[in-house]
This record gives structure tokens, sequence and C-alpha cells, in this order.
């Protein structure tokens, strides 16, 4: 049991850096915008999907993908922004407003990569050597190991930016203060673009690594990651992104422990039942909200 | 003339909350505007700034119209603007809140870093730089949110009831402060209840009642205007 318990905690902090990184990407958009992006996990499939065509038709490996995946989902949500964002925020209830509309584009993304490329379950063959490693008495998927290192890299990164550079304190100070920026002569909407660019971008780079960490690509495998990703934010803290990486790893980690005591079928209620939990306990969430 | 404001109306539904208003600020002057709650005072700031569009009316700058302008844009103009209840980044440090607003600035990295603390020293919140905005008292807080406009060398600096609920010492602060940037070429629009401190530094003031002008003049003459008694004893 000790050793089924420590592999648990063992792949239960790989997936939650994953899913925490998930949640960054929702709670820099929702912080800043105060938009409910219902589509997240939806861009997070096209990104899966662009990945598992690259790799088919140009045999590029996932990671060798981030070099067009970044930029091109960071555009994509700039260019999202301007064409909706602005628009939604005009509204009396902009989280109401956008939580339809982007639900509307979630269903939208989902029927038309269904039409593109079927229902069928796709997966990469493993490109980086064994899909499993050996570590003592544990047993790791390489594939998590690549992903959890390459998102605490990102996560890193995201709080160096954030915290050292002056558009990231421009970030968190719109997340904490929308009419205070504009007063000290802050553009929000330029700061709002680059934020859903970022946001977009986050999700995009996890999504292109979803291949290695697990093993079906299916166009209706976004909702579960939206799910994950509200769960996360709610747990680290809405409006808090390094506060979603914390919420992440307790989400992970409560996914893959609860699987020891809990049937397998039970797995799926474990994320709305910490939801509902979090809610009426600590609504602000474990670190606190807007931009701590 | 820095400001015109000229003919400025602000409706909300049927109430006209600032009611054909003009007047004008000359550069370097300080002017007061007093009024009884709700005599259209932070209306008429709001206006000024970009967070309202007036129905009717302009406002110059400069000799150039505002009037509609996004805030940050008449930020970047020189137009400074604090609240009555300060707008502060809470979560932020106090370096940070000063850091947080240069983004388009061209100084370097370094003179930026070197102006937040010396601003930091002239308002004495220096010791307390690397504390969270929130950890500060409210009066301390105006004297943030005063420092942190001064991080673009506004030209004109609106203030909405700076001396409200601070402690006599930071009301000092305040004053000494408002003196140094008057002695360094900035103009002031000043809001308050607080009349003692308006007849100090003003100049000039203006009373405001339902949103008209219904007097202007030196602080002396104001005291004796029987407009202005009614307005504040009541009819």
């Amino acid at each position: 049991m000790g050793n089924l318990l420590l592999q648990a905690i063992l792949s239960g902090i790989l997936l939650g850096m994953i899913y925490g990184l998930i949640g960054a990407g929702l709670n820099i958009i929702y912080g800043v915008m105060r938009v409910v992006n219902f589509a997240h996990g939806e861009f997070l499939m096209i990104a899966a999907y662009m990945v598992y065509w690259f790799s088919v038709l140009y045999k590029i490996d996932p990671l060798s993908s981030l070099l067009v995946i970044i930029p091109l989902f960071f555009l994509a949500g700039m260019i999202i922004y301007h064409l909706v964002v602005p628009r939604l925020l005009k509204s009396e209830d902009p989280e109401m407003a956008s939580f339809l509309t982007f639900y509307g584009i979630s269903m939208i993304i989902t029927a038309l990569v269904l039409i593109a490329w079927g229902a069928d379950p796709r997966g990469l063959r493993f490109p980086y050597g064994s899909p499993s490693s050996r570590v003592g008495p544990f047993y790791l998927s390489t594939g998590r190991v690549i992903h959890f290192a390459f998102s605490s890299i990102t996560a890193l990164a995201l709080a160096l930016f954030l915290y050292r550079t002056y558009l990231g304190k421009a970030i968190r100070a719109i997340i904490q203060n929308r009419d205070a920026v504009k007063i000290v002569g802050i553009d929000p909407n330029k700061i709002s673009s680059i934020a859903f660019g970022i946001g977009l971008m986050l999700v995009g780079m996890t999504g292109a690594l979803i291949p290695l960490t697990f093993p079906g690509i299916t166009p209706g495998m976004g909702a579960s990651y939206t799910l994950v990703a509200f769960v996360v934010i709610v747990l680290g803290g809405l409006g808090n992104p390094m506060g979603s990486i914390i919420g992440g790893l307790i989400f992970g980690l409560t996914e893959n422990i609860s699987t020891l005591f809990l049937p397998l079928a039970l797995s799926p209620v474990i994320s709305f039942f910490i939801l509902i939990l979090i809610i009426m306990i600590r609504p602000q969430g474990f670190l606190g909200g807007t931009g701590t | 003339m820095i400001l015109t404001v000229s003919n400025l109306t602000k409706r909300f539904g049927g109430v006209v909350a600032v009611d054909h208003l003009s007047f004008e600020l000359r550069e370097n002057e300080i002017l007061g505007i007093i009024g009884p709650n709700g005599s259209g005072k932070t209306t008429t700031l709001n206006c000024i700034n970009g967070i309202y569009r007036g129905d009717e009316g302009t406002i110059s700058f400069e000799e150039r119209p505002i009037q509609g302008m996004p805030s940050h844009e008449i930020a970047h103009l020189g137009i400074g603007r604090t609240f009555q209840v300060p707008k502060i980044f809470r979560k932020m440090t106090i370096v940070e809140n000063l850091l947080a607003p240069v983004l388009d600035s061209p100084e370097s990295d370094t003179a930026l870093r070197q102006k937040a603390t010396q601003l930091l020293q002239e308002v004495d919140l220096e010791p307390l730089k690397d504390n969270l905005g929130e950890e500060l008292s409210g009066g301390q807080q105006k004297i943030l949110e005063l420092a942190r406009i001064l991080m673009f060398d506004p030209k004109m600096i609106l203030l909405d009831e700076p001396f409200a609920g601070i402690h006599p010492l930071l009301r000092t602060k305040f004053h000494e402060m408002i003196f140094i940037l008057h002695k360094r070429g900035t103009t002031f629009l000043l809001v308050s209840h607080d009349l003692p401190s308006l007849y100090l530094l003003s100049s000039r003031i203006i009373v405001l009642d339902n949103g008209r002008k219904i007097a202007e003049g030196s602080a002396k003459e104001i005291q004796k205007n029987e407009a202005v008694i009614e307005a504040y004893l009541g009819r």
C-alpha cells in the first residue's frame, strides 16, 4: 500500500502541474477581463489535433510542434479577443454573456472537428524512446515526465514574467483594479488582448503535449479539460494565475490518491465534489483571488 | 489656459448631475471646487479624465479637445487623478504600485526604479516599499495613489477629497506635497469638503450646487457669498 500511495502521489504531482498550467491560462483570461472562456478545453483539443496531424503528415514530433503552436495560439488569442471580447464587455453581465458565447464557440469547434476528422480516437506512437520508465520501485510515464518538466519550466517563466516585467506587472494590476490602470495611462484593451493571447498560448502548449500524456484524442475531449480548468482556478483562487498551479497540484493529487480508495467509476465525480467543497468552505480559493 | 470646461452637462437618466458648467484653469493654479453632497463635483472630475463622457459642452486641455477620449489617453496627455476611495493595487507591493503603470515609459529600468524610490522617500513611504498596498492605512493609500501618478510627471492633477478621513499628520504631509508640486509647476483641481485645507491651498474656488456653478472667487469672497451660505446651511 505504501508504494501504491507513493506512486499515486508521484502521478498526482506530474498531472497536477499539467492541470495547473491549463488553469493558469483560463485564470489570466478571467482575471484580466472577467470573461469566462468555456471553450478553453476545445482550444486544447485543437492543439492536440494539430500536433497529431503535424506528426502524421510531416513527421514533426510534439516538442518541435511547439515552435508553431506557441506563436499561432498567441496570435489566435489576440484575434479572438478583438473579434469577440470588447463586445462582451459592453454587455450588462459580461460574465454570463461570455459564458454563453464561449459555450457556443466550444460547441462549434467540437462539431467542426467532428465533421473534419470523425469521432474515432486518434493517438501518436510515442516518439521519445520507451513510453514508460522505472525509477526505483515506481513506473512513470515518460510522456507525463516530459510534459511535467515542460509545464514546470513554463510555470516558472510565467511567474518571472508576471512579477519581474513591466508588462507582467500591468497584467497583475489590471486583474486587481481595471479602473485604476486606465487613469494611470495603461490601455486596458491592449493589455487584455495580450492576456487573451497568453491564456490561449498556455492552453495550446499544454494541448500540444497532451498526446504524450493521454492516449486518445477525440473531438469531445475538450469539455473534461474545461471542467478541470474551472476546478483548478476555483481551488487556486479566481483571478490568481499562479494560484492555479497550486490548484492543479491539489487537484492532481486528490484525483490520483482517491483512485486508491474509491471505485474507478467515481473518478469523474471527484472533480465536481472538490469544486462544491471548495466553494462551500473557501470560496476565495487556497491562495485568495484577484491577482495575489 | 491649461483647462477649459465649457457648458459641460452630464445627465444620468432624468438627473442632471452637471448642468451647463463652465470654468477655466490657468497653468500652475490651484483651483478648489466645493459644494454640498450630490452637487456634481466628482462627476465633473470624472468627465475631465474620461471616466464619463459629458452629454453636452466641451473640455479642452492645453487647447486640445479631450471630450470623449479614453482615460488612458487623457492620462498620457498629462492629467493625473486621485479618488476619494483610493484605487491602488492592493495585492502589489508599494514599489510595484509605482512601477505597474510605467509600461509605455521611454525611461530606462534603472531610471524608473530610482524615480520610484525617490518619490517614496518624498512621501515617507520608502521604509514600507515592500509591504502590500492593502497593508497601508487609508491615508497612506491616498498618499501612495498621489505618488503613483507622479511617476508619469502629470502637468495637472485632479484630487478628489484627498483629506477625507485621514490623520492630521498625513493631511499636513498632503498639504506639503501639494505645495512642493505646485512650486515645481503642477496645476491642481482640488475637490474637497475640508474647507480650511481648501482655503489654505487654493488661489481660487468655485462652488457647485445641483450641478451648477453658484459662485466663484477667492476664499474670502466665497466665505461671504450669500448663495454659498444658503447652499451649505440650507434654505
